[in-house]
């Protein structure tokens, strides 16, 4: 798998006129971001006469670097940088100050979390009389202390007189008012310790040191561990020697430290020490150290697998090289970072070398980062590179500093390099802010950073992911083309959706792999549970190093929408009983999907819907439907009811008022009853016109006189009868001119005229006598009658007569 | 703003120049709001660490709490500090003021007095300061396991005194100083054999000086305590500025 290798001049633009010895490099990278990154060389504040210090800031990965003055204190000597493991506060162990008495340079154990340049770090602890602080620090993962920052500054302590390794420590580096405890982890007779002591914590609190302890017989390389985070009753006492019986374990011995005496490359060789423990296993430790053996200065790298006890033969060594790091990636992969003299002067070159190997070197590979001139620029100071430079691992990545010649030329950096100050690559020449002035070559910072080539995904969906208008109950399909935008393959482990609304593509088997360039098409499924717009996200899960990728989608599910459409408001008009009125009640879906309508219902038994057999009616989008409502009243008056239509809508039920007048026929009499005199025993009629002058039939269901009388009688009644509008039936009124004296009668009409339900008509009639003397027997031909003319002849007093048409 | 206050603002200012804000512009600079951020165009770096000295001609950001103001201004001596120098060099105004002729003039004159004081203050207390050459060099201390990586490397030096500026008449003089070319001395005098120069001597405190060293020999271990022969004038004004110190 190719690594992906980024080499960055960390000098910035705004300083491209600068022409100092950057050198002795250290780095943090923040493992809670890792985009967070601070570097840490000898270069001096921006600003004149500045009573602060700078270091290098980078938030965008190490792209590119800014300058700040966030170290209260200078000139500033050895200094080193480290992360806590979460919570983004920043460490570092600082040397600075003035002044020909080492013992009064301050040295410094800083925090901060604010990289603005606004302010500068807080001090931590502060003593003086000490070398090269060297800082570790992790945050306690779970547990009771869980969130404590805990710092070790490693460092080689000038107050004892022999100079021992030393540990600075803290266990709650993060809290308000911090402290920390000086531990000497020397535990034998020496007339010094190297001027390197190392720390590696592991986050299960396992703390190791390494350092140099020398005595007459020369140096051995040490180490020491601490199960429980350097609080042990007896600190760092895990490891004791089997040959002496003191703590720490020697991991060679008889070793030549030069202590300065020996120089490579205009590069002052000290003593290098490198440890790094695997973070998946804290057992597991490497060491580098230097050795000085028949003037061939080596650097040496071994491991324990047994947290220390007992070590390898030596799995790598590199002749005439200084500044080695180590760092160990969570996928177990050992990078050994040095740089090494190569060639013959005056034609020496400084390679800065990575080499990488899951198998203690059995197979490796090596990146040469730079490759620059030894002997240019003139060394203003020593070191010209520095007594050490840095390399730490997040995830799977390598990230690094180190120190260079500067020179824009391509050929010095074979994997590439990147400048933020102005430089002319072709001419080979570094430029002023001006761009047009000559810079001198000197020693500048580089940045580096290794990864595994990986894939990336990239993803392509149409309308940026949005599926527009689907009605629920149906769904649309679009097409998510994941493409793999690395250089390495991908590995796609899920892929889901936050919404049940839209549908991942059912994968029988993952992981689904695609190579460098290739791509697949998944379809995504819009299949809206409920109305209105819906979000998701389709979350593609893999082993892109930038995390779950995440592709946002939308949609709406248009609400339907049912209108009721009825003419005259509802209002049926004038209906008769025993006649209906129908009025379509017109549906219509006005919205984008379609409605599905379960139930029409009325309220009123005078008004009916029709029968449907079978719910619910559908309505497609724009479709209309008349469903006639019919209007039967059977009662007179203002009839009212509701039409009630149950549908998809979400705003059903809706309500139709509906209504109608339902009139009645009307009575109307015409015709007189006042018959006057009628000459006794003679007959006399007149005719009346009943008749319905309303707008629906009357029932006329009784005419007839109130009571009987031989003298009234009705001939040939029709009633009861119904009468149609504007239909008049005639009804004979016979008067029988019989009787003495006048008696009225009362003629009774009986209707469904709400108006007048009874009408009750007077008849008046009397008998007209001739002179009679006799009246018992009504002899009309011998005492009174007259004769009748016409039909008078038909006697009153015919006893034959009978009340046939009476009725 | 009196001549005092002056100095002290243009030694509190790691950044002074003359500029002219770029019109319109006041820009987002990370967390400051974009009210605050005023773009000036640097025309003359008037104090600066080496390195910012090209800027003369190159825009810089200005944070102030008086934007409205400094925006508005044709060109403004400005008094910042730089507090972040990437692609872009963001500063924050500690005070500014017109840039008349006679202004800067003012604040040259400032500033000259702000680099010229480490060496009044040195002279001041240099106990002996004479003009002398380097007859001859040695390792005050046996070559040995070194304390130190910043260990000085000490040396003494037998310095053969031709004038005497201050101090006691002497003939020959006895200087210890830092052959080390650590960060930490690489500044500090080199006084090896025919090395000809005027020299500020300092008595040592007793813990810094090694075992070995005489008792009584001087130190040159500060940058200043070396100066040509050249500059003797520059030396001799900040002699006489001793005794009126502002």
């Amino acid at each position: 798998m190719p690594d992906i290798i980024t080499v960055v001049n960390m000098i910035p633009n705004g300083l491209s006129g600068e022409t100092n010895q950057d050198s002795e490099t250290n780095l943090a990278v923040n493992p809670a971001n890792p985009l967070e990154i601070v570097g840490s060389a000898f270069t001096p504040s921006p600003n004149a006469g500045s009573k602060n210090s700078p270091l290098f800031y980078s938030n965008d990965g190490g792209n590119t670097w800014n300058l700040r003055d966030l170290i209260a204190g200078t000139p500033v000597r050895d200094q080193s940088v480290r992360f806590a493991e979460a919570g983004g506060n920043l460490y570092a162990g600082v040397l600075w100050g003035s002044g020909s008495n080492i013992a009064a340079i301050n040295f410094d154990i800083l925090r901060t979390n604010d990289f603005s340049g606004a302010t500068t770090m807080t001090q931590v602890a502060q003593r003086t009389n000490d070398d090269q602080p060297f800082v570790a620090a992790t945050t306690v993962p779970s547990g009771p202390d869980a969130g404590k920052d805990r710092v070790y500054v490693a460092s080689n302590d000038h107050g004892p007189a022999n100079v021992p390794a030393t540990v600075d420590l803290s266990l709650d580096a993060n809290a308000a008012a911090a402290t920390t405890t000086t531990l000497r982890l020397e535990d034998r007779v020496v007339s010094r310790d190297g001027f390197p002591t190392r720390s590696a914590v592991h986050p299960d609190g396992t703390v190791y040191a390494a350092y140099y302890s020398t005595t007459a017989a020369g140096s051995a390389v040490v180490i020491v561990r601490d199960d429980d985070w350097g609080n042990s009753a007896s600190p760092f006492d895990a490891l004791i020697d089997t040959g002496d019986g003191k703590r720490g374990v020697r991991i060679a011995t008889a070793v030549n430290n030069p202590y300065s005496s020996l120089a490579l490359g205009q590069q002052r060789i000290g003593s290098d020490l490198a440890i790094a423990v695997d973070p998946t296993d804290s057992a597991t430790v490497y060491v580098c150290w230097g050795d000085l053996q028949n003037s061939v200065y080596t650097l040496y790298v071994r491991k324990s697998t047994d947290s220390g006890v007992t070590w390898s033969g030596n799995l790598r060594t590199i002749a005439n090289a200084t500044n080695p790091a180590l760092a160990i990636t969570s996928d177990g992969r050992l990078g050994f970072l040095y740089q090494q003299v190569t060639g013959l002067a005056p034609g020496q070159r400084w390679e800065t070398t990575l080499e990488l190997t899951h198998s203690d070197f059995g197979s490796s590979t090596a990146h040469v980062l730079s490759n620059t001139p030894a002997n240019t620029p003139a060394q203003t100071f020593t070191p010209y590179l520095g007594d050490y430079l840095s390399m730490m691992s997040v995830g799977r990545s390598f990230y690094g500093i180190f120190t260079a010649n500067n020179s824009p030329d391509n050929a010095n950096f074979p994997n590439g390099v990147t400048y933020q100050r102005n430089a002319n690559f072709t001419t080979k020449t570094l430029l002023a802010n001006d761009h047009v002035t000559s810079v001198p070559v000197s020693i500048d910072p580089f940045f580096f950073k290794l990864s595994p080539a990986t894939g990336r995904v990239v993803t392509a969906i149409a309308d940026a992911g949005s599926f527009g208008d689907v009605c629920r109950g149906t769904f649309r399909d679009e097409t998510l083309t994941i493409d793999n935008g690395g250089d390495g393959p991908l590995s796609i482990t899920s892929i889901s959706s936050s919404s049940p609304a839209f549908l991942a593509p059912s994968v029988l088997s993952y992981p689904v792999k695609l190579g460098p360039g290739d791509s697949i098409d998944v379809t995504i499924r819009f299949e809206p549970k409920s109305f209105g717009p819906v979000v998701g996200t389709i979350t593609i899960t893999s082993d892109d190093p930038a995390g779950p990728h995440k592709v946002h989608v939308s949609g709406v599910a248009p609400t339907p929408r049912l209108s009721l459409i009825i003419a005259h408001g509802g209002d049926f008009g004038p209906t008769c009983i025993g006649t209906f009125a129908d009025q379509p009640l017109v549906l219509n879906n006005s919205g984008m999907c379609p409605v599905t309508i379960s139930g029409i219902v009325s309220s009123s038994v005078e008004f009916f819907v029709p029968d449907i057999l079978v719910y619910p009616l559908a309505l497609g989008p724009g479709d209309a439907l008349a469903v006639p409502i019919r209007f039967e009243p059977r009662s007179h008056g203002l009839q009212t009811g509701t039409i009630t239509v149950t549908s998809s809508d979400p705003g059903s039920p809706h309500k139709v008022s509906v209504k109608g007048e339902v009139p009645s026929g009307k009575l109307a009499v015409t015709g007189s009853l006042c018959f006057g005199g009628v000459k006794a025993c003679c007959r006399a009629e007149r005719t009346l016109s009943i008749c319905n002058v309303g707008h629906c039939a009357l029932h006329v269901t009784k005419v007839a006189f109130k009571r009987k009388n031989p003298h009234w009688k009705l001939v040939n009644n029709p009633f009861p009868a119904t009468l149609p509008p504007g239909m008049c039936l005639g009804v004979v009124v016979r008067y029988k001119a019989t009787e003495k004296c006048p008696i009225a009668c009362e003629l009774v009409i009986e209707s469904d005229d709400p108006a007048t339900p009874v009408k009750t008509l007077d008849v008046m009639a009397y008998t007209v006598w001739r002179e009679c003397t006799g009246k018992r027997d009504c002899d009309c031909r011998r005492c009174g009658c007259e004769s009748c003319e016409g039909d008078a002849e038909d006697c009153g007093c015919d006893e034959d007569e009978g009340d046939d048409d009476e009725r | 703003m009196s001549t005092n206050e002056l100095v002290e603002l243009v030694e509190r200012a790691g950044f002074v120049f003359k500029g002219r804000p770029v019109a319109g512009e006041r820009r987002d600079v990370e967390s400051e709001t974009p009210a605050r951020a005023v773009t000036f165009t640097v025309d003359e770096v008037l104090r600066s660490a080496d390195a910012l000295r090209g800027l003369a001609g190159s825009e810089v950001i200005v944070v102030t709490e008086d934007a409205a103001a400094i925006a508005d201004a044709a060109e403004l001596v400005m008094f910042t500090v730089c507090t972040s120098v990437g692609d872009r060099v963001v500063t924050e105004e500690i005070g500014h003021r017109d840039a008349s002729r006679r202004s800067i003039d003012e604040v040259r004159e400032a500033t000259r007095e702000v680099s010229e004081r480490p060496l009044r203050e040195r002279a001041k207390t240099a106990e002996l300061v004479v003009v002398g050459t380097v007859t001859g060099a040695r390792r005050v201390e046996e070559p040995g396991l070194p304390r130190s990586e910043h260990d000085p490397d000490w040396w003494l030096a037998r310095v053969a005194v031709d004038e005497v500026i201050k101090g006691p008449n002497r003939k020959n003089v006895d200087v210890l100083f830092a052959n080390s070319n650590d960060i930490a001395w690489y500044r500090a005098p080199k006084l090896h054999e025919g090395t000809r120069g005027i020299l500020l001597l300092h008595r040592g405190e007793e813990d810094e000086l090694p075992r070995e060293a005489p008792a009584r020999a001087y130190q040159a271990t500060h940058p200043l305590d070396f100066h040509p022969v050249e500059r003797r004038a520059n030396l001799e004004r900040a002699l006489s500025a001793d005794g009126r110190e502002r």
